[in-house]
């Protein structure tokens, strides 16, 4: 029992936040339930799973830069032209699967080091650096196949995009794993450790001789292999490669770590407010589809619960 | 002189902060035309207090009376409305506007027929407060290329602006120069006798002296005493703040010759515009102190041999091995430790624990394959804060809520942790009362007698001839002596700092 209030305790931590947003999925659900008799079943349960997988990998990276005092605007971008590397390798090159999701990591790899590179060692100013090489991959990605979608057809890619272990969508299980993985990054290891210590304070933490450049280029190389693990995943449940696809990424990922109470001013906020974040966001838009509701109040309604969510977290500041 | 009357009481103030009652039933009252010097212990209150007053913090029960009228402030700028300002010590003006901009920020006067700023008018209005206070300030150009002791008269006027009938001075003479001290002093006289009420905060004991009608004892929250200045004697204020007696604090050791290796050489070093020609060697064993006047370079100098700043010429030689193209983290691995002269915004993680900001430097020692040990850490953290009695309710309290002394012992506490051999402490005691300061000193000393090489740049001479055996002196970035401990008095070494020249 007491095992248990502990694990409750570490998860309801940063003056019960959290747990306010655990609480309101948890009223949305019921809700949804007693709206429509088919938001409870297994199905459409594993459907907004997956909905959510890639929100909260973009997420998972965008908090390492979130805490570093950072942003990172590319990774839309970067998913896009991860996954065209990996409909070209596939279709184009006759690749094998693997050997195509591991091309596509590398460009995240790539693309992320170079950000981090230019905003930790030439200093420049991370969201017009990062919204500069926005548009430079962009413009790689519709170069690529002159703007065209390509079709992807690989057996593996199926099984990871359709698959599932348990009931569970494969994706989902991936976001899951990446959310386990950054989780114990952050609290436990040294690396994290210097992530929130730039994000509070970078001159102290240098002085206190932390390599600074290395660890800001790293969470920018995180958030950039993150990008393209969400590229792949797309690749995978769509079965094509789209140049334009998921151009909200940036902001989606802003978005769901910010409701989850990461300052986006560095140094301070759990990860585990990510996970709720892209848990009430893949809530929101799955239970308005199944109500029937018109998809363009989705945003509408996503706008409103972002901008309730960090006005609160400021009037529980003034008090 | 004029009457004088009250115009702000205070009664029953109450504070508390996570842990601690900062300010514990404070009950004072300030008189129009009296310069009234606060005292205490860092963390003693006084800073709370005046925040409280200033309205930049908002205090738990109590009444504030200002003319006979209870208010209620919850921000500074109902403080200012009300004709309570502050005079901050990091000074509180914007670098790039001038100065009459400055003095008259946020205030909507000025305007012309069509709404927009009549810049003749507001610079005849400042000119004419800036009157008040000196002849020579150009309020046209941005502050920044004015001194820090004319923009101090800036934010002073900025101040006046506003009418204020009570102005608060925290700490304003850390930054400036003796002959800018006296001139601060003539004007703060002045402005009482033009019927202003004073809160003056300060740790330098003489100035009070010199200056203060009043005087106002704190301790842990409570207001201990306030006396006319000429009732009380400064060894009793020494012995009520800190319970020591005063001859104890300034006594001087002898100087012995050390044995210790050469850890640290630094020779021929230069840097444009700001030192050159600096040589000297520090041993292992003991403490050598550089000083100078505000502005000689022994700053610079402790940053350049951290790697914080790169010189133009010169070498410096750690334990034999001539360094090259240093960063911090690499003078880190050389065994050299760096306390920064302002400890907010370069020495601590002000929103992160007293844990963490701790361990900060030995991440390495405290893990295995990049993963933190806990255990490890908690033991680590908890015996250096025995160890430099850091008070704190837990170590997971934020740094951010601690005291100036207890903050620069968390600095000092990072360092000892890591156990280096090159201790590099630039104005390790600044902003703290004469309790922690003794202790730091004492810290300072044990550190050498254990065989650290350390170098403590500071420009409070008391300091330096406290801890040091050896004594480098600048002036204007130019070296002039190394002297022996003891070898010179106080007031021998003032003259060679303020280069006067002795046949």
């Amino acid at each position: 029992m007491s095992r248990i209030q502990q694990i409750f305790k570490t998860i309801f931590t940063k003056g019960g936040r959290n747990l306010g947003v655990f609480l309101f999925i948890v009223f949305l659900w019921i809700l949804c339930s007693i709206l429509s008799p088919y938001f409870l079943r297994i199905n459409n349960i594993m459907l907004l799973l997956r909905q959510c997988a890639t929100i909260l990998i973009g997420g998972c990276g965008m908090t390492f830069v979130l805490i570093t005092a950072g942003t990172d605007l590319s990774v839309g971008s970067i998913a896009a032209l991860s996954g065209m590397v990996m409909g070209i390798c596939v279709t184009n090159h006759g690749l094998p699967g693997w050997i195509a999701i591991i091309a596509c990591l590398c460009v995240g790899l790539v693309v992320g080091t170079i950000n981090g590179i230019l905003i930790s060692k030439f200093r420049l100013q991370p969201m017009v650096c990062t919204l500069g090489t926005q548009s430079i991959v962009t413009g790689l990605t519709l170069l690529s196949t002159s703007g065209r979608s390509l079709f992807v057809t690989n057996k593996l890619f199926v099984r990871i995009g359709n698959g599932s272990f348990l009931e569970f969508p494969i994706p989902f299980l991936i976001a899951i794993a990446l959310f386990a993985v950054s989780y114990i990054v952050l609290t436990r290891t040294t690396f994290g450790r210097a992530v929130y210590s730039i994000g509070g304070n970078e001159e102290a933490t240098r002085l206190s001789g932390i390599n600074t450049i290395r660890t800001k280029t790293l969470v920018y190389t995180i958030s950039g292999l993150a990008a393209s693990v969400v590229g792949a995943i797309l690749v995978c449940t769509l079965g094509a490669s789209e140049p334009t696809v998921c151009q909200d990424l940036a902001l989606d990922s802003i978005a769901v770590s910010a409701i989850g109470g990461i300052s986006l001013f560095g140094g301070v906020g759990s990860i585990v407010g990510t996970l709720l974040g892209a848990l009430l966001i893949g809530t929101i838009k799955n239970g308005l589809t199944m109500l029937n509701i018109v998809s363009y109040y989705q945003q509408l309604i996503i706008g409103t619960v972002i901008i309730l969510a960090v006005l609160m977290e400021q009037i529980k500041k003034k008090k | 002189m004029k009457s004088k009357k009250v115009v702000l009481k205070l009664e029953n103030i109450m504070k508390t902060f996570p842990g601690v009652k900062a300010v514990d039933d404070v009950s004072i009252e300030f008189y129009s035309g009296e310069i009234h010097a606060v005292l205490g212990h860092n963390g003693a209150g006084k800073s709370t207090l005046l925040k409280i007053i200033s309205g930049a913090q908002i205090k738990d029960s109590g009444n504030i009376i200002l003319e006979g009228r209870n208010i209620e402030l919850s921000s500074p700028s109902d403080g200012i409305r009300e004709g309570i300002c502050m005079v901050y010590q990091e000074l509180d003006l914007i670098p790039d506007l001038s100065g009459d901009e400055n003095i008259f920020l946020g205030q909507k006067r000025f305007l012309n027929k069509v709404g927009l700023i009549d810049r003749k008018a507001r610079l005849e209005a400042g000119n004419k407060i800036i009157k008040r206070l000196s002849d020579d300030i150009d309020l046209t150009v941005p502050v920044r290329n004015l001194s820090v002791s004319k923009q101090q008269l800036i934010a002073i006027a900025k101040a006046l602006s506003h009418n204020a009938k009570v102005m608060i001075f925290d700490e304003p003479t850390a930054a400036l120069t003796e002959s800018e001290t006296s001139k601060l002093f003539d004007i703060m006289r002045r402005l009482a006798d033009e019927g202003i009420a004073i809160i003056w905060i300060t740790h330098r004991l003489n100035e009070v002296f010199c200056l203060a009608d009043k005087v106002s004892l704190m301790r842990e929250g409570h207001l201990l005493s306030t006396d006319l200045i000429s009732d009380v004697e400064m060894a009793d204020i020494v012995y009520v703040m800190t319970g020591e007696k005063e001859e104890e604090i300034n006594s001087v050791r002898e100087w012995k010759p050390c044995t210790g290796p050469v850890m640290l050489e630094v020779k021929d070093l230069c840097l444009e515009k700001t030192y050159k020609d600096i040589s000297f060697q520090v041993q292992a064993g003991e403490v050598l102190g550089i000083t100078g006047l505000l502005g000689c370079g022994a700053t610079e100098v402790a940053k350049t041999i951290f790697a914080v700043l790169h010189q133009d010429s010169g070498e410096i030689i750690v334990e034999g091995k001539n360094t090259r193209h240093l960063t911090p983290e690499k003078a880190v691995r050389y065994g050299m430790a760096y306390l920064p002269e302002d400890r907010k915004t370069s020495g601590l993680n002000l929103i992160s624990s007293v844990r963490n900001n701790i361990s900060l430097t030995s991440l390495r020692r405290l893990s295995r394959f990049g993963f933190m040990d806990f255990r490890k850490e908690k033991d680590a953290v908890e015996q250096m804060i025995d160890r430099l009695s850091i008070k704190v309710s837990s170590p997971s309290q934020l740094a951010g809520q601690l005291s100036g002394g207890n903050q620069q012992k968390i600095v000092l506490a990072k360092w000892l942790l890591l156990d280096v051999k090159i201790f590099i402490l630039c104005e390790p005691t600044r902003g703290i009362d004469i309790g922690v300061k003794r202790e730091i000193h004492r810290i300072i000393r044990t550190l050498a007698e254990q065989g650290a090489a350390v170098i403590v740049v500071s420009t409070e001479v008391e300091e330096i001839m406290n801890v040091s055996d050896r004594m480098l002196l600048l002036y204007e970035g130019e070296p002039l002596q190394i002297v022996k401990t003891g070898e010179k008095s106080h007031s021998e070494l003032m003259n060679i700092i303020y280069g006067v020249r002795n046949e």
